[in-house]
């Protein structure tokens, strides 16, 4: 849905001669065709086009542009590659949009202390590149990680397969440097040993632009595994693979990466060029990675297979070589780009639900789909209990988004009823504000509010991003009665304010 | 709740625990006023909403085993004990999470926990005493730091009553979160300026299936180097990796009654992963470190172990008898300038003339400075000199000396905590706009 757009509420040409004084034109875009390409991310759902996109390439820029925005009252955020899921670099009241993809040196690479230093345009990937030689990696490893910059994945705390056992990105910044809404530079954190005073890095760390932007930041860097083991288990059951998932859990093995893939996923694969081999019938595919050290790592499989094998499992197979082990993730990490063979839209979703849940949750998202006659895709981090449904739609069909909005909808409601959470690693931005409600009091929504506040007073620094707009009250009806407690507790609170 | 027994304590709140207890809430030198123990959020939060009412300044209370963290307290109105707020009341060995009130001590959920074969590994000093809510909101961390993190990396979830008397909950029982803002993060280390805890949710891990440890000997500093440096390029993934100097490792022997097993400058590294694994990684280390040691040691005998390490993370063998007065400082450096610092440090300290013992966490950039003070010489004056001196060498890599425990006449002359940096504004507006009042814990933070 296009967020609503209107003539701006600062000093348009003013504002673009600065711009330019500032980065000549080359570096400034303000046509509509050229701001096109940014009027959304990954999620397309949503769009609002900026009024500029700028390419500053130093933090002395970047400051000297949000020192502008904030005299002339313009709203800014910062984006790297735009592969954002939740409309996290959607410029939703127009303003201006710094590009940061050029900012992308690794400034340093300190291996004695684990650690790189990097410009926040930086791909993800990249850091390991950087490393790899020397035996060391990068962890947090999000889906998009061959596009994804460091600075977009500071901002939404990116995940990953691999981040069962490793980690998100806020357990890998040890320090930032940050430009806030005020027009100051800060330092945050430390890599000399314990930070003194409050976690403002895991503060910053997933607040999705709305504090300030990220101009450098130090990660931690781990020796990689010499070991790597990964299997894929095929199922003629998906409850027979959750089963699988929850007795890996209770067993206290911590494998490197558990991801399950279900049939309709395992259909749009097979179908295509990529073909893993795997049988078309199949219900469901877990595949299962286990590292370490060399010594120890047999057992860690054996015990895998253990679980395994003690659920009705079809086929189990192990990947004998690295050539292997590639053409197993091939199946994974082809999903996405495999559902475009089979619906003309897909709509990804992030949700997160306690891991032993998962035989039950599962169940009840297959008959939501079929109550609102859309079809559903499942391929996620089930280790983690990290659910990404995809709804298969096409965008001709008469109310399809609308359709598509509510079962969305419904899904989330699902996942917060059985204790589970918003998203585990999309982020909330313009998506799903509206639902903040559901796991959220009042209360708990203004203590963030006046966290928000300290950085970002005047609200330039990516509004309307993770707070709700609405009070939410038409939503009640379709609320369980716990959720409906939650909200009708603070019903004509006085205090309300905007966030 | 009144006890029949014992004159009850201040009418006027709930749940008042009687005058004659005040005294075991006394931090650093200050009693308060009144002091009461809730059993549930509800009674906490009508606390909080008395003293945010009248003005209270409000210390909360686990065991008080890090109460000497920090400033005194500038006004100690309300000690609000976490006692009886001890419950476990979701655990899920099944899902690897549990919910444990904010009073709970850690030693009575390890317990709970060891029976399904998961920990928290998180083992900070005191753990006998130590209660969650005082290690969420010192984020606490033991020497297993190196392999397992600090209490932050744990903490899934957080139940908090804000300074107004207001109840909230931030996070929950998944593993994985970005709904909204990161607030465990912010509350975890605020030292209780900013809320005060009523229950957490933590991720669990399993305990692993073997531990061992190894112990270099070394007789020299650069040695120590080498050896650290040789071991963090390495692929071996150490639970714990503690450095000691010669004084320190001293005291640790004769705690243990080894008898001189351990002398000179020691690095412990612990082990903890499949059988396999920690038999290759001693191996291993002993292989890598066949250059620089002057001996080594092989601590197999798991109760010879689990001495060394509970001597290890409990500092009381550094300790002072008085009338010599104990200081215990926390240094945070980058993890490869820890052995020049040590060894600068040995020459500062000695000026001080007062018997000294340097640990060090050796792969996280902290050490660990226990000084024993006479109060009769000017050696406080001189240590609070060096204090600030070591801070402005740290602050090109922005790094800390903070004051951890130390008697009233060292703290009166420097700050506890020493923290200049710019950010500094960002957090005293964050605690003015959680806690507008001033009530939570006033004057004992960096804020």
């Amino acid at each position: 849905m296009a967020v609503e757009t209107s003539e701006p509420g600062f000093p348009r040409t003013e504002v673009r001669k600065e711009l330019v004084d500032l980065l000549d034109s080359d570096r400034v875009l303000d046509t509509p065709e050229e701001l096109l390409v940014y009027e959304c991310d990954g999620l397309t759902l949503h769009s609002r086009m900026p009024d500029f996109v700028v390419f500053p390439s130093s933090t002395r820029e970047v400051l000297e542009i949000v020192r502008l925005a904030r005299r002339h009252r313009v709203p800014f955020l910062a984006r790297g590659a735009g592969t954002s899921l939740s409309g996290g670099t959607i410029a939703a009241e127009g303003g201006i949009v710094l590009e940061l993809s050029g900012m992308n040196r690794i400034l340093q690479i300190d291996l004695e202390n684990r650690l790189a230093q990097v410009q926040p345009g930086v791909v993800n990937q990249h850091v390991t590149r950087a490393v790899e030689a020397d035996e060391f990696y990068y962890a947090p490893d999000p889906s998009s990680q061959v596009a994804s910059t460091i600075g977009g994945n500071v901002a939404e705390n990116a995940g990953g397969p691999h981040t069962l056992k490793y980690g998100v990105t806020t357990n890998h910044v040890l320090a930032l440097e940050a430009v806030l809404p005020d027009g100051e530079v800060y330092r945050l954190g430390t890599a000399a040993g314990d930070p003194v005073g409050f976690d403002l890095v895991g503060t910053f760390v997933g607040s999705e632009g709305t504090l300030g932007i990220a101009t450098e930041a130090t990660v931690r860097l781990l020796h990689s595994a010499p070991a790597v083991k990964t299997l894929l288990a095929v199922y003629d059951s998906v409850s027979e693979a959750t089963q699988t998932v929850s007795g890996i859990i209770a067993r206290g093995i911590v494998p490197a990466a558990l991801e399950m893939i279900d049939k309709n996923t395992i259909q749009a694969i097979e179908a295509g060029v990529y073909s893993s081999g795997i049988p078309q019938d199949a219900a469901a595919v877990l595949l299962i990675e286990v590292d370490g050290l060399e010594a120890g790592i047999d057992q860690q499989l054996e015990e895998i297979l253990e679980v395994v094998r003690s659920r009705q499992v079809r086929e189990v197979r192990v990947a004998r070589s690295a050539d292997e082990r590639k053409k197993l993730w091939a199946a994974r990490k082809n999903a996405f780009g495999a559902y475009g063979r089979i619906s003309p839209n897909y709509y990804t979703m992030d949700g997160v639900i306690p891991r032993s849940k998962l035989p039950e949750v599962l169940g009840r998202i297959e008959s939501l789909g079929r109550e609102y006659g859309l079809r559903m895709a499942n391929v996620f981090h089930a280790g983690d209990g990290n659910l990404h449904p995809i709804i298969l739609y096409d965008i001709a069909r008469e109310d399809a988004k609308e359709k598509v909005m509510a079962l969305a909808g419904a899904i989330l409601r699902c996942c917060i009823d059985v204790g589970g959470t918003l998203s585990g690693e999309h982020g909330i931005g313009l998506e799903k504000r509206e639902f903040m409600r559901l796991f959220f009091s009042e209360a708990e929504l203004q203590v963030m509010g006046r966290l928000k506040r300290v950085f970002n007073p005047d609200n330039l620094a990516n509004p309307q991003k993770i707070f709700p707009m609405r009070r939410g009250c038409g939503e009640m009806s379709s609320l369980s009665e716990d959720s409906r407690d939650r909200l009708s507790r603070f019903e004509g609170d006085p205090e309300f304010v905007r966030f | 709740m009144k006890d029949p027994a014992t004159p009850p304590g201040d009418p006027n709140i709930t749940c008042a625990l009687p005058a004659s207890r005040l005294e075991a809430f006394t931090v650093q030198g200050k009693r308060p006023h009144r002091a009461a123990a809730p059993r549930t959020p509800e009674e906490l939060s009508q606390l909080l909403q008395t003293a945010q009412r009248e003005h209270w300044a409000v210390v909360p209370f686990g065991s008080g085993s890090r109460q000497d963290l920090g400033n005194p307290p500038k006004r100690f109105d309300l000690a609000l004990a976490t006692t009886r707020l001890d419950r476990i009341p979701e655990y899920e060995p099944q899902d690897l999470v549990v919910r444990v009130e904010s009073g709970c001590r850690l030693a009575r959920l390890q317990e709970l926990l060891a029976a399904d074969r998961l920990c928290l590994p998180v083992v900070p000093s005191a753990y006998r005493q130590t209660t969650l809510g005082g290690m969420v909101a010192a984020n606490a961390s033991g020497p297993d730091r190196y392999g397992h993190g600090t209490l932050r990396d744990y903490l899934l979830g957080v139940g908090v009553i804000q300074a107004d008397g207001t109840q909230t909950r931030f996070g929950s029982r998944v593993v994985k979160n970005v709904t909204g803002y990161d607030m465990c993060k912010l509350y975890a280390g605020s030292f209780g300026t900013l809320g005060v805890f009523y229950d957490f949710y933590f991720k669990l891990k399993p305990l692993p299936p073997m531990e061992k440890t190894v112990v270099g000997l070394f007789r020299k500093l650069p040695p120590v180097r080498r050896a650290l440096s040789k071991l963090l390029r390495s692929p071996l993934v150490p639970t714990a990796l503690e450095l000691l100097d010669g004084n320190a490792s001293r005291r640790l022997d004769r705690k243990l009654d080894w008898s001189g097993k351990i002398a000179g400058y020691a690095l412990a590294v612990k082990f903890g992963d499949l059988e396999a694994a920690v038999n290759w990684q001693v191996k291993e280390l002993k292989e890598i470190w066949s250059s620089c040691l002057d001996g080594d040691m092989l601590v197999s005998d798991a109760r010879e172990q689990a001495r060394l390490w509970d001597g290890l993370r409990e500092d009381h063998f550094c300790m002072a008898e008085p009338p010599l007065e104990s200081v215990k400082l926390k240094v945070g450096i980058l993890p490869d300038q820890l052995v020049q610092w040590i060894e600068e440090m040995e020459k500062h300290l000695s000026g001080i003339e007062a018997p000294f013992f340097l640990r060090a966490h050796a792969g996280s950039g902290v050490i660990r400075v226990y000084c024993h003070l006479d109060p009769a010489t000017a050696q406080a004056g001189r240590l609070a000199g060096l204090i600030e001196r070591w801070r402005s060498l740290l602050n090109a890599v922005r790094g800390s000396v903070v004051i951890e425990s130390g008697p009233a006449t060292l703290k009166n002359r420097v700050d506890a905590w020493g923290y200049r940096y710019k950010d500094l504004k960002l957090m005293r507006q964050i605690k003015n706009r959680l806690d507008p009042r001033e009530i939570l814990n006033p004057g004992r933070f960096v804020v």
